[in-house]
């Protein structure tokens, strides 16, 4: 094949003098913008934001829904994940745990995974008193830890994690709480890891907790 | 009237009589779809779900709704927004023509409250009261979760 004359017309060149714009002007921003905006908690995809650098947990003095105290020490040696909620909500709580009831089952055919200790923290102490825990989780899954205990205690380490809740007694005597519908994903280190979504596919829930516990190995 | 007439006849009325059977019935102001109850933890306050379409010429308001299966019905919402669920009462639901209305997990649900004790693949009847007094009879079966197809319904 023989080659065309060299010089392109007038408006081929403006064209191509466009499109090298753009590729220098998309390329730029790649190189650029992830500095410019990294974000402290670095958004891994599909709802996981995980810490740039864990956060160690305080000290703190709950009950577990077998009576026994659970600290600080409680975390240590092991994954664990934190959720926030009471055992009178009847939509968005039971549906977390009852998504958690299948996560679990899903990762024990799951080798990439560590599967963590699911730890539910009541911000209705008053209520949710450790017998009512234990009723309560033993429906979802034997395994599950229910934490209740002093209101000054339960706000310590829900501070300490960012986790949010806020009681609203109605007219009529009702109560409801809002509270953070994210999990907790605390490390073996009990450092405050990542923060998840609340799952929706057990299976998807359990890739995202594989792959943050790999990128711990790696970092 | 031949053989092959009388089986045409028959097929044609059969036919029309499927018909008749899958048009709603007229005096159904509002039709309900998929009305399922989450079973709920041992002493714990449960959520129904259900689907409502209004295939009717008038708007349908849902004023409130009852069930001989439990202390009390309340009509919620929750929200989950920025990462915190919280729950509000629904009020009055309006259905315009032709509308359609989901109570779905983290939405628009019913709180039984002090359900009698539940069973899964058991029934609980719930009575949708609408505005001019009209009643809709729902029958809701109790469910684990509302998962399809492996993902948990929203």
């Amino acid at each position: 094949m023989r080659e065309e004359p060299t010089l392109p017309p007038l408006l081929d060149r403006i064209a191509l003098a466009l499109v090298a714009a753009i590729a220098v002007g998309i390329v730029g921003s790649l190189v650029l913008l992830p500095k410019r905006f990294e974000p402290l908690a670095p958004e891994l995809g599909n709802g996981a934001t995980a810490l740039s650098s864990p956060r160690p947990l305080p000290e703190f003095s709950l009950v577990d829904e077998a009576g026994a105290a659970f600290g600080r020490g409680r975390l240590e040696g092991r994954w664990s994940l934190l959720f926030f909620g009471y055992t009178s909500c009847p939509d968005v709580c039971p549906g977390v745990l009852q998504t958690m009831r299948r996560v679990m089952a899903t990762g024990q055919r799951e080798p990439g995974v560590d599967l963590p200790q699911v730890v539910f923290v009541s911000v209705d102490p008053q209520r949710d008193g450790p017998e009512r825990l234990e009723e309560y989780l033993e429906f979802f899954h034997p395994a599950f830890v229910g934490l209740s205990g002093e209101a000054a205690e339960i706000a310590k380490l829900a501070a300490s994690v960012g986790a949010f809740y806020r009681r609203r007694d109605g007219e009529d005597g009702s109560r409801a709480l809002d509270h953070s519908s994210r999990l907790f994903l605390v490390s073996p280190e009990a450092e405050l890891f990542a923060v998840l979504q609340e799952p929706r596919e057990p299976e998807a829930f359990v890739r995202r907790l594989a792959r943050l516990q790999a990128s711990r190995e790696e970092g | 009237m031949s053989p092959i007439l009388r089986l045409v006849a028959a097929s044609l009325a059969s036919l029309a009589l499927l018909g008749a059977a899958s048009q709603p019935a007229a005096a159904d102001p509002l039709d309900v779809e998929h009305a399922w109850v989450r079973l709920p933890p041992p002493a714990a306050n449960a959520a129904a779900y259900m689907t409502l379409h209004n295939g009717t010429e008038r708007t349908r308001t849902l004023v409130r709704a009852a069930s001989p299966d439990c202390e009390r019905v309340e009509i919620h919402r929750s929200v989950v927004e920025g990462g915190v669920a919280r729950m509000e009462r629904a009020g009055r639901l309006e259905l315009p023509p032709g509308g359609t209305l989901a109570f779905a997990p983290r939405g628009l649900h019913l709180m039984l409250i002090q359900p009698r004790s539940l069973v899964e693949g058991g029934r609980v009847d719930l009575h949708l009261e609408l505005e001019g007094g009209e009643v809709v009879e729902v029958e809701a079966t109790v469910r684990r979760s509302g998962e399809r197809g492996g993902h948990e319904a929203r």
